[in-house]
């Protein structure tokens, strides 16, 4: 169980984050959806040590966390894939997914770090052609695989997912949340900021709206998605409009998928 | 057949030392992105370090170079973990590239201090007698210095390529959030290639002083060499780098062999400059990828100047008018006058300087090079061609100007580190003119300038070039201070703190940058000028690049962008040299602990830090402190670099 208790955060004297709490258990999805600057990245940024708290607990199975650096962090088995991809273009595939695991490579052995890697190409079977290839000529599409692979080289228990679907194709996000499913089904615990809110709350097992660094609403991802206020405020107006086709029908074929 | 094998073999030996040195560079300059102008002077150091343990303690040979190596290395990680690792991320790249050069300034300092300035050089490893195959001589050390660049060379690239220790050093390079994230520990890459970087450096020092003499000026030279071959290859790029060093190295032999040393010289320079305008990333570089955040200006926070109220600032300026009008009288008899005189020199310079860097952010770290083109035109057209001074330093100005459009016109094209570095190589260019060519005496320079005269009034004292060189000084101050406060200053504002931002809201941003640079450099002209006719001597190392990082150091001391804020900088470190050998002496340690210490802690310099002072203290006698807004009950964290 990762625990977010009462965590306080910002930069230099801004306050973003005041006090905010929240709960992933293994083997769920849970959403934070909010308007740009209400806190989303930074509280991902925090979780995973790349900023400092200024007060508030964060216990991973009980672990203390806050205040650790992020490869103590990677280490206690709690990945970050940041917004944007971030890959190292100029490394090769197999490259960017080893250095996944550096946290652990010191004792590995080649057949584990092997063994690892077909996971991951399972998981992403696009990424096998390309793992001799730079990064940076990657797809957009193959690069989010890839950032999500790299994450999940540390065998994380806990997945932080900032922006997954950003800038990419509907077919490409159907498969990236195909994978977030499939992650939680394995019982890892996904911690998913999205700004397309719609999506990430139809997959949701809970969801939490995050207003100028507060939690001002959390419910499960139907109860939120119910919720005419979030619907207008968050998901966009004319969001009944938008239920007649895209989205809504993107999550129903992802439903159909996951039913499978 | 023979001489050009001998001048190749002399080329790869040097260009081996060259390699090691753009390998250095590349290994800081990727992780960090930090371009590390005092690479140059752990190969001197090292090799000073290990002549007093061989020379003078009598050591072996290998523990003594063992100990330098740890001495200078352990003295590197000092540097990176105390100023270094704090400043990465909270000022521009183009602030750490200065605060290298006060690095590379502080180094020669304590060199000077403590070695003073005789060349040093030690016996060959393996004795003096040289191998002789036909008509080609190989000194053993040859051999010495070629195997130790091969084993570095293979080791390094096994490391960076094959191990996952050398594949998390690159990923650092290329995104230091995401390697943050993987776990990798960033802040010791930097650490680790700062200290490898020094020991490369050290070794290459004790491999070639027995080829050659070093001393506490070497370094700056070695530092450009690797500058111009880590350029030409790619920063970054490993093995850019080494081919870099080794073309460079015979090359240069190649020319100063057939053709000459300036001629040699000068091509490197200006083969630099091209490589810098147009392809930045190197001729061997890749375009894809790289570090993208050294080009732009970085991260800063700003510094808000507490602003004099008008009718203060009208009183302060007309009693300093009165006050400077009085000088002389005060200082009559005491002979200190002439140094008043070169601080005003100084200062002329300087006051264009901040209008180019601190207003318009432009960097130049090649200042000097106008006043050596303003000089010089004037000297040698009144000596020569006996032109009136007046005339000779408008011509002297045209010059400027000439050069200046050049120059600016690869501000054009490149901005923030690049450009500093562009302005850099400019003014060791003309330093190696000044020092190359015929006309302008060589090294010892030109002797038996005339005064400067007007009609038939001869400026021939020191109190009459007073009121010439501070009345200029005024002049260009009060213009300078209404530029900025003009729509014209804002505009120029505006291309310092965001460029692309200006450009959007419709400022011509290449107008404002090349008008600053011309306007900056008439002012350094003039200055240069008068300096000639001053002193009735001028040399290159009068006008050299040590002198461009001096004008720099003083604009940081004082304040940059504050207008009057610099002529503080200019009392300190040209009056106080002046008036005294001994501060003489201590003049380039100082100067680059001064640098390095402003740029790091002080960003309003001395000027801004006595406002604020002030500021702090009218506030607290007209009102009281409001209560802090409770932010926090800890003290406020700031961000771990990422």
């Amino acid at each position: 169980m990762l625990e977010v208790k009462n965590l306080r955060a910002g930069y230099e004297l801004a306050e973003v984050l005041g006090g905010i709490s929240l709960t992933v258990d293994k083997g769920q999805v849970v959403s934070i959806v909010g308007a740009n600057g209400a806190g989303k990245s930074t509280t991902l940024k925090v979780l995973s040590g790349l900023l400092r708290p200024w007060q508030g607990s964060i216990l991973l199975d009980g672990t203390e966390l806050s205040g650790k650096s992020p490869a103590d962090i990677v280490r206690a088995g709690l990945a970050h894939v940041p917004e944007g991809r971030q890959v190292f273009a100029n490394l090769t595939v197999t490259d960017n997914l080893l250095l996944g695991a550096y946290s652990e490579l010191k004792g590995m052995s080649h057949h584990a770090f092997e063994e690892r890697l077909e996971e991951i190409l399972t998981i992403f079977p696009d990424l096998r052609p390309k793992l001799k290839a730079y990064a940076g000529s990657l797809s957009g599409g193959q690069q989010q695989m890839l950032a999500i692979g790299r994450g999940l080289m540390s065998r994380p228990r806990y997945l932080l997912l900032d922006e997954p679907s950003l800038g990419l194709a509907p077919q490409v996000t159907e498969t990236i949340f195909a994978v977030i499913q499939k992650l939680r089904d394995q019982g890892v615990g996904v911690l998913l900021v999205e700004q397309n809110g719609r999506l990430a709350l139809a997959i949701s097992d809970y969801a939490y709206l995050l207003e100028k660094g507060r939690i001002t609403l959390q419910g499960t991802g139907q109860e939120l998605l119910a919720n005419q206020e979030v619907v207008e405020r968050y998901l966009g107006v004319g969001a009944q409009i938008a239920d007649q086709g895209g989205h809504a029908e993107l999550a129903e074929r992802l439903k159909r998928v996951l039913a499978r | 057949m023979w001489e050009a094998s001998n001048i190749a073999l002399t080329g790869l030996v040097t260009g081996g030392i060259y390699a090691l040195l753009a390998v250095g560079f590349t290994l800081v300059f990727s992780v960090s992105g930090i371009l590390n102008l005092a690479q140059g002077s752990f190969v001197t150091m090292g090799a000073l370090v290990l002549y007093t343990l061989t020379a003078t303690a009598h050591w072996p040979l290998v523990p003594a170079i063992a100990a330098s190596m740890a001495i200078l290395t352990a003295f590197t990680a000092l540097v990176e973990w105390i100023v270094i690792r704090p400043a990465l991320g909270r000022i521009s790249h183009t602030n750490l590239l200065m605060l290298m050069g006060g690095f590379l300034t502080l180094y020669q300092g304590a060199a000077f201090l403590i070695w003073g300035s005789n060349p040093y050089s030690l016996p060959p490893f393996t004795g003096a007698q040289p191998i002789q195959l036909g008509g080609l001589y190989i000194p053993t050390q040859s051999f010495w210095v070629l195997g130790t660049v091969l084993v570095l060379v293979v080791g390094l690239w096994y490391l960076l390529t094959r191990t996952t220790f050398g594949k998390a050093m690159r990923a650092c390079s290329e995104n230091p959030l995401a390697a943050n994230l993987m776990g990798i520990p960033v802040q010791r890459m930097v650490l680790i290639s700062f200290t490898l970087s020094s020991a490369l450096g050290v070794i290459a020092g004790a491999v070639i002083v027995p080829l050659t003499s070093l001393d506490f000026g070497s370094m700056a030279n070695y530092t450009n060499q690797g500058l111009i071959a880590v350029t030409v290859g790619g920063m970054g790029n490993f093995f850019g780098s080494v081919v870099g060093g080794l073309t460079l190295g015979v090359v240069e032999q190649f020319l100063t062999g057939y053709v000459s040393s300036l001629f040699s010289t000068a091509l490197s320079l200006i083969v630099l400059l091209l490589i810098l305008v147009f392809r930045p990333e190197g001729i061997l570089g890749k375009a894809r990828g790289g570090r993208a955040d050294v080009a732009e200006r970085g991260i800063g926070r700003g510094f808000m100047m507490p602003r004099i109220h008008p009718r203060t600032s009208r009183v302060a300026a007309l009693l300093a008018l009165i006050g400077l009008a009085l000088v002389p009288q005060w200082l009559a008899g005491t002979g200190l006058l002439r140094a008043v005189n070169i601080t005003g020199i100084f200062a002329l310079t300087v006051i264009g300087l901040d209008l180019l860097t601190g207003i318009a952010g432009q960097v130049s770290l090649g200042q000097a090079g106008f006043m050596a083109i303003g000089g010089y035109t004037a000297a040698i057209l009144a000596m020569k061609a006996h032109m009136p001074p007046v005339l000779g330093i408008l011509v002297g100005i045209a010059l400027s100007l000439a050069v200046a459009l050049l120059l600016s016109l690869a501000s054009v094209r490149v901005r923030g580190m690049y450009l500093a570095i562009s302005t850099l190589a400019f003014g060791i260019l003309i330093e190696s003119l000044g020092n190359g060519l015929n006309i302008t005496g060589g090294p010892s320079g030109l002797i038996g300038i005339p005064s400067f005269s007007v009609g038939g009034y001869v400026f021939a004292d020191d109190t009459s070039m007073y009121y010439l060189i501070w009345g200029l000084v005024v002049v260009a101050l009060f213009l300078v201070l209404n530029l900025i406060r003009s729509n014209r200053g804002r505009a120029l504002r505006t291309v310092h703190i965001d460029q692309t931002g200006a450009e959007a809201l419709g400022v011509n941003t290449t107008k404002y940058k090349i008008q600053a640079f011309l306007l900056s450099a008439t002012l350094a002209s003039i200055a240069g000028s008068l300096y000639a006719f001053y002193f009735r001597y001028l040399s290159p190392d009068m006008v050299g690049s040590q002198t461009s990082l001096d004008l720099m150091t003083m604009l940081v001391v004082g304040g940059v962008g504050t207008g009057v804020g610099p002529l503080l900088g200019v009392v300190i470190l040209t009056f106080l040299p002046q008036v005294s050998q001994a501060l003489a002496n201590w003049k380039l340690l100082v100067e680059g602990l001064l640098l390095v210490v402003f740029l790091r802690y002080l960003p309003g310099g001395l000027y801004g830090g006595i406002l604020q002072l002030f500021a702090g203290a009218v506030s607290k006698i007209r009102k009281p402190p409001a209560p802090p807004v409770a932010v926090s009950s800890e003290p406020v964290r700031k961000e771990m670099r990422a």
